[in-house]
């Protein structure tokens, strides 16, 4: 049996093993063991996609899955296998929290990394519409699964948008590509890739369909609205599923629109341009007190900074090669970075849960410069681009691939995001300076279990030596993604990563600014820090009251005007809500139009069962009527 | 096109899984109790045996590219007057009208009970019983017919089953809606098939569809625009729309068949069946019905908020989701036999997720006694399996996967590339996916409200015949995307 199918039995018996066992605990610890298991199985079938392409069909006499797993899937499966293991060791003891509804975790955590796997590894685009489906309903449980009010309430706005806006568009993608194709059993993205001048009109759309799709799924402006109300609300370890899903939609956009369409430079500014607008969640991360919320904030500035990459890569692409796929390797790298140290915050963050508070700046204090503190403290470093930590590779990357692109549209996004980024650190500097002023001692008073504290260290640990390593492997991670640069550099694979350049000396010089820049800030007063962002502030209402104002616009629109059309309201009668309608009838608009006429029938028939009808007036009637007919016949004739 | 030796047997079955169903409605009339449930039953049940047989024969030993076209009766002065045409169109859609009525009527034997709380039955069903299966019948000899007159008679007698089920309870409105239900379609079919009869008669000298390739080029548009307004006013399309709403006093089983698998699919076949023979057409035709269909899914998005009558919420997404086959068949009119696969493939998804929701909605009828989805909740609580099913069939309407519905209107989708030839081709599709998006919002809060919700209602009565229905008609829904694929993928135009 291959190894990725022992991982799906894995998954699969996680997702069973709540049905046979009735004890939580148990169960829990059942469902966690195998999402365990089969994450491992599927980091050992990354190590293996990494050497050698994968292709095989899974379930080929009930649902085939064609499976094709190349280097850049790899990539992916390895950071899902080995964040999937860390979290569901972690899960394992932090779950002991709960005591209710350990069959729909294990359903829904199991399926939920099932089906981020399955997503990345199938070549069929009907088959990659229906994973991200799954992905989208597994993950709605996820969130609705403690089913409070405030967690059911985002979980169908988390729903609603993912259909909406994530299913549809693919769906509808999809057909297209089977209008390109016209076979649904051999719908891969290569057939489409073959067959795209059968749709030429239609790629506009396909790329818009497929951008859509996966701005939802990375919770990308204008997409990113759910992203702090669901993580606030659900469970630590849930997130770290919903940080891998992240990545996953930029690993969507990059299959389907990088590797499979033409390049587009006009969808690489589309991308570019929102990646920029997400970062602005870093001032809203400025003035979240909840630590949830402002690392999902964190998430989408993030994100939101890898899809500028993807987009400088885009762009670039037709014009300089180098340029371009190191913009994309920086994109990339900034993904898995963020997936290892967002994922390590958060079971941080799970750590305050387990003794019982709600992460916040008062929760720290009983965990405040111990071990746990101090394994949290290594990826923020990360992700405030503190060199030689992971963020700060990438970041200098896509500095320098958007300085060399002598493009004053993307100079101006990357301007505004690297500022924007400064508040990343700023953000934490300002966090530190508080805790020190409420906490002078130090003080470690609960007791974390060392399960939970095992698998924080561990990501801390992959979080601190990622940077470094990463320059240290260049010529493995070159190799390995070789496939999905379209131009590959020739020569020395060190050269793009360090050309000695004007560019990459301005880069480096941009990111030690924005550090001592984010440093002042940081140590701004708060009501200074306010000012200084009350501008995005302002932007960022101006939009949400935009978004507001057309909802309700339409509500209006259809309560005072429309619904009258179709249902009989008395004029004098005032509508509030829908509800007022319900006890209205409805108007029939065809009755409308025939009912008079019928009437007229009706009452002259009436007429003439109940008086003498005056004959001369109906014959003259009669005649005329006649005359009329002949006359159009005459016409038409 | 035809090898007789060959299509002999299926012929047979195909004419008995019409004709058996039309006798026995007519002894139907005189019963009654168990022995009316018993004949009803195995009408449907050997009228679905001989379509699935006649389906897995056609796939397994005949060519099906072929068309079997038998002529049962021909004069030298109309040409063939009766006939048979059994091809991917025909055996797929009668196959699915067999089954899905089946489930419908099997699940009807228990809603025609005295446990039924909203409208108890304690005698006098074998009308109702005797209307359906003529019903099912006069449906069944539609689809297979290949000449105007068959068609006529088969569409005048569906009229007339339909106006039998919907007068049923006698009650005023249900005099009203059924004398409206019959009296629409009986316009359409006036201008549509008779204008096609007497083209047939003094043009072609020839009644069968196979005949209209000799049609005077400019006579085509007049007629296709005629039996346009037939399917029209039998799919409840935009102006003649309102009498499918009305036919909601019919007993839910009738409703059902009605809107899912029978009467205003018919209108959508009836189209398909002529641009089999007609297309492409002048390009007017392609604004005319893009136009049309996008009123028609207007009116039903307008209406979807307002509704609080589950059967009513429903006979709007009908008039909707009949809107969404014909927007295949705007294409189709083109030339795109993408567009005819496109509105098929969506009759067979529909007909078991609309099937899945008005049995769901029977059953608030019969275990809560109610329609009025404001007095509705708790289900998850009260009855899961119900609440399940009404969620899925409601997600399933509003286009959302893994439901089979959304695969067909994906596939409507794939006619897009008509933009070629006009922009206009944008239009019709912007309205189903504004369709959906209403649906799902509207949707969304019911679910939220039926069945999410809490109440105080102790486990009201359910039966298994209903909880078998319901679980059957899930699966299906599910699965028959993927069934239904290789018959839709073979049809074809057949000029």
């Amino acid at each position: 049996m291959e190894v990725l199918g022992l991982a799906l039995t894995f998954f699969a018996l996680g997702m069973a093993s709540s049905i046979i066992y009735k004890d939580y605990k148990l169960s829990v610890r059942l469902a966690s063991i195998s999402a365990f298991l089969g994450s491992i199985f599927v980091f050992i079938t990354a190590i293996e996609g990494i050497k050698r392409r994968i292709e095989l069909e899974l379930f080929k006499y009930f649902f085939p899955i064609p499976i094709e797993i190349d280097p850049l899937a790899s990539f992916f499966l390895l950071t899902i296998g080995f964040i999937g293991a860390v979290n569901s060791l972690y899960s394992l003891k932090y779950m002991e929290r709960f005591d209710r509804r350990a069959w729909l975790y294990a359903l829904a955590y199991n399926g939920a990394l099932a089906s981020s796997i399955l997503f990345v590894s199938t070549s069929n685009i009907e088959r990659f519409t229906l994973f991200y489906e799954l992905l989208a309903l597994f993950s709605f449980i996820l969130i609705v699964w403690d089913n409070s009010r405030i967690s059911v309430r985002y979980g169908w706005i988390y729903f609603i948008t993912t259909q909406i806006f994530g299913v549809i568009p693919l769906l509808l993608a999809s057909a297209i590509a089977f209008t390109a194709v016209g076979d649904v059993h051999y719908l891969t993205f290569h057939e489409l890739k073959l067959n795209l001048d059968k749709i030429h009109s239609l790629l506009p759309l396909l790329y818009g369909l497929f951008l859509v799709s996966s701005l939802v799924r990375s919770g990308v402006f204008p997409f990113h609205f759910w992203v702090p109300k669901v993580y606030r609300s659900i469970p630590s370890n849930f997130v770290v599923l919903f940080i891998i899903m992240e990545g996953l939609g930029f690993y969507g956009l990059i299959r389907t629109t990088y590797l499979t369409l033409p390049p587009s430079r006009n969808l690489g500014y589309i991308i570019a341009a929102l990646g920029t607008l997400s970062t602005f969640a870093t001032a809203y991360a400025f003035k979240s007190v909840k630590l949830k919320r402002k690392m999902a904030y964190h998430s989408i500035m993030d994100i939101g900074f890898a899809y500028l990459a993807l987009g400088i890569g885009m762009i670039l692409l037709p014009v300089d090669h180098m340029f371009s796929t190191m913009a994309l390797f920086g994109a990339l790298l900034h993904v898995l970075y963020q997936i290892v140290y967002k994922s390590s915050i958060y079971l941080f963050m799970g750590s305050l849960e387990y003794i019982g508070t709600d992460p916040d700046i008062f929760s720290i204090k009983r965990i405040y410069r111990g071990i746990t503190f101090v394994l949290a403290v290594i990826p923020v470093l990360s992700l405030s681009a503190v060199p030689p930590f992971a963020a700060f590779t990438s970041k200098w990357l896509v500095y320098q691939s958007a300085l060399a692109s002598k493009d004053v549209l993307i100079v101006l996004m990357f301007s505004f995001a690297a500022f924007m980024g400064s508040f990343s650190l700023a953000s934490f500097i300002n966090l530190k300076r508080m805790l020190d002023k409420l906490y002078k001692e130090e003080v470690e008073v609960e007791e974390i279990p060392t399960l939970i504290r095992l698998s924080q260290g561990v990501l801390a640990a992959v979080a601190l030596i990622l940077g470094p390593i990463s320059w240290m492997e260049f010529s493995w991670l070159v190799k390995s993604l070789k496939e999905i640069i379209i131009f590959p550099p020739t020569g020395d694979t060190l050269e793009i990563f360090l050309p000695i350049t004007l560019f990459s000396v301005m880069a480096l010089a941009i990111l030690f600014g924005s550090l001592i820049l984010a440093y002042k800030i940081g140590k701004m007063q708060n009501s200074k820090i306010s000012e200084l962002l009350l501008i995005f502030y302002n932007i960022g209402d101006i939009l949400r009251d935009v978004g507001k104002f057309l909802i309700s616009g339409i509500y209006t629109l259809y309560i005072n005007y429309l619904a009258r059309v179709i249902t009989e309201i008395p004029k004098s009668e005032i509508i509030n809500s829908i509800e007022d309608l319900y006890k209205f009838k409805n108007r029939y608009l065809d009755e409308l139009v025939v009912m008079p006429f019928l009437r007229f029938i009706q009452r002259l028939v009436k007429d003439v069962e109940e008086r003498v009808v005056d004959m001369n007036a109906l014959l003259t009637f009669a005649a005329v009527g006649f005359a009329l007919l002949i006359i159009i016949f005459g016409v038409g004739t | 096109m035809l090898d007789p030796t060959n299509g002999g047997s299926v012929v047979k079955l195909v004419l008995a899984s019409f004709i058996i169903p039309l006798i026995i409605g007519i002894a139907l009339f005189r019963l009654d109790g168990r022995k009316a449930n018993i004949v009803m039953i195995s009408s449907f049940f050997f009228a679905m045996i001989f379509q699935v047989v006649n389906a897995l024969n056609y796939l397994k030993t005949m060519h099906h590219e072929k068309v079997i076209h038998v002529p049962l009766l021909a004069t030298e002065r109309l040409g063939e007057v009766y006939g048979i045409i059994i091809d991917p169109m025909s055996v797929l859609i009668g196959t699915v009208v067999a089954v899905a009525g089946f489930i419908f009527m099997f699940y009807g034997i228990e809603y025609m009970s005295p446990r039924n709380r909203h409208h108890p039955v304690k005698k006098g069903k074998g009308l109702f019983y005797a209307w359906m299966t003529i019903f099912e019948g006069a449906t069944l000899g539609f689809i297979y017919s290949s000449t105007f007159l068959q068609l006529l008679i088969f569409f005048e007698l569906m009229g007339l089953a339909c106006w039998g089920v919907v007068s049923y309870y006698g009650t005023p409105a249900g005099y009203r809606a059924g004398f409206k239900a019959f009296i629409v379609p009986n316009i359409g079919a006036i201008i549509g098939f008779y204008t096609a009869i007497w083209l047939g008669i003094t043009q072609l000298h020839d009644l069968s569809l196979f005949a209209l390739k000799n049609l005077d080029e400019s006579l085509k548009l007049p007629l296709f625009l005629a039996l346009l307004i037939a399917g029209y006013t039998k799919s409840a399309q935009f102006p003649t729309y309102s009498w499918i709403p009305d036919a909601m006093a019919a007993p839910t089983p009738a409703s059902a068949f009605l809107h899912g698998a029978a009467m205003v699919e018919m209108g959508v076949y009836l189209v398909a069946r002529v641009l089999q023979f007609m297309a492409p057409l002048p390009i007017k035709v392609f604004y005319i019905m893009g136009i049309f269909v996008s009123l028609t899914l207007l009116v039903a998005v307008l209406n979807y908020p307002a509704q609080k009558d589950a059967k009513r919420l429903l006979a709007y997404s009908t008039i909707a989701e009949a809107g969404v086959m014909f927007v295949g068949l705007v294409y189709a009119s083109l030339g795109y036999i993408s567009g005819i696969q496109a509105a098929m493939y969506q009759l067979t998804t529909h007909a078991f997720i609309k099937g899945l929701a008005f049995l769901t909605a029977g059953t608030f009828s019969y275990s809560l006694g109610t329609l009025d989805m404001t007095k509705i909740k708790g289900l998850k609580d009260i009855l899961p399996l119900n609440g399940f099913a009404w969620s899925v069939a409601l997600l399933g309407l509003a286009g959302i996967p893994p439901m089979g519905i959304a695969f067909s209107k994906a596939e409507i989708l794939t006619n897009l590339k008509a933009m070629e030839i006009s922009w206009f081709a944008w239009v019709p599709i912007i309205f189903v996916l504004l369709d959906s998006i209403v649906f799902f919002a509207v949707a969304i809060t019911w679910i939220k409200r039926m069945v999410l919700s809490k109440t105080e209602r102790k486990k009201p009565h359910t039966h298994w015949m209903i909880n078998i229905s319901l679980a059957t008609l899930i699966v299906l829904s599910l699965i028959v995307a993927f069934i239904a694929l290789p018959l839709v993928e073979e049809i074809s135009f057949l000029r």
